[in-house]
């Protein structure tokens, strides 16, 4: 028997099948112990609850995340076009050579204080 | 000298010297900002969350390097690494005043013996250097590869094989340093010499002096 024929005995529930240990449903329908109503109070508070309480206890609310990020992109896209102090093309190419030269005079700077460290090659000579 | 100089086919090499490379100079501190109503002088801090790309005005200075990248990944990478070559003197400003050969000798032969931050590179014509230059670890380029090799007219030597051997061996010596206080077996009596001609120097606990951490400047 194909799988396919074996699911179309299950559900049309027909003799020979063990329907039961599927699991969907039940072939024979036995009477379930009634429960105090008290625990039926119980029970519906506590789904009561289960509904208004898993928003926040459950999983992190997507659409509540992608908002919030979306906002604080705005705010950034905003922030980042004025970001800054205006200034002219020229400033802007004069301030490109300060940066130049303050970088090369560091690194003599930094070479003439490392030269006054560590071993002094001509000193015993 | 210690120069070969290459046929324009030949494929790049550790050891490739270039006259003519781009240096880029950033600051974090000073940012000019290139938008569409004009520029503005920023900090970094205030950029550093961007995801977008945007676009800045850098210095850029063009400068003699070697390739420090090694020979397997000059091939295929997409960056060639380079050391900027400069005068030695202002490499090594322990030379400043330096002309007596024998006082060159002892300068030039203590880069085999001690991990410096440099390369000494001897003056050759071909190459076009008339002073003694000195490759400065400490400042590393970056260009294309693809790029690099299209302007393979720009590669005025190599190192021969010997001068390539220490020169890697010398990269490699100073990438793998680790930084340690040296001064830390000295008795007290030493310890206080010590700081005389070092003064930023912390002694350790058991130097007898003031208590220090020792994580003084290495």
């Amino acid at each position: 028997m194909s799988s396919d024929l074996a699911t179309i005995d299950l559900q049309t529930g027909s003799p020979g099948t063990d329907v039961s240990a599927s699991g969907a449903w039940s072939k024979s329908f036995i009477k379930r112990l009634e429960t105090p109503a008290i625990s039926q109070w119980v029970q519906v508070a506590g789904m009561l609850f289960a509904i208004a309480a898993s928003p926040a206890t459950a999983v992190p609310d997507y659409w509540f995340f992608e908002r919030r990020r979306r906002d604080v992109s705005t705010v950034a896209w905003i922030l980042e076009g004025i970001i800054g102090r205006p200034i002219s093309r020229s400033e802007a190419l004069r301030i490109s050579a300060q940066i130049l030269e303050q970088a090369e005079r560091e690194r003599s700077e930094f070479a003439t204080w490392e030269a006054k460290r560590g071993i002094q090659w001509e000193a015993g000579e | 000298m210690i120069y070969e100089y290459p046929d324009q086919s030949a494929p790049l090499r550790q050891g490739d010297i270039f006259v003519g490379i781009p240096r880029i100079e950033l600051s974090l501190k000073r940012v000019l900002l290139v938008q569409a109503d004009g520029e503005r002088e920023a900090t970094w801090e205030g950029l550093a969350a961007r995801t977008k790309p945007f676009d800045i005005i850098v210095p850029v200075r063009s400068v003699a390097a070697i390739v420090a990248t090694q020979d397997c990944d000059t091939l295929h990478s997409r960056d060639i690494t380079l050391c900027e070559i400069r005068e030695f003197r202002e490499v090594e400003r322990k030379s400043k005043d330096t002309s007596a050969p024998k006082k060159w000798k002892n300068i030039i032969t203590q880069q085999a013996r001690i991990n410096q931050k440099w390369f000494y590179l001897p003056p050759d014509e071909k190459v076009g250097f008339a002073e003694k230059m000195g490759v400065d670890f400490l400042v590393t380029l970056r260009v294309p590869r693809i790029d690099l090799e299209a302007l393979r007219s720009l590669r005025k030597g190599r190192l021969n094989g010997i001068a390539d051997e220490h020169f890697r061996e010398r990269i490699a010596e100073f990438y793998r340093r680790y930084p340690y206080d040296e001064w830390y077996p000295l008795n007290k009596e030493e310890m206080q010499t010590y700081v005389e001609e070092y003064p930023d120097a912390k002694p350790f606990p058991w130097q007898g002096t003031a208590a220090g951490s020792g994580n003084g400047p290495r």
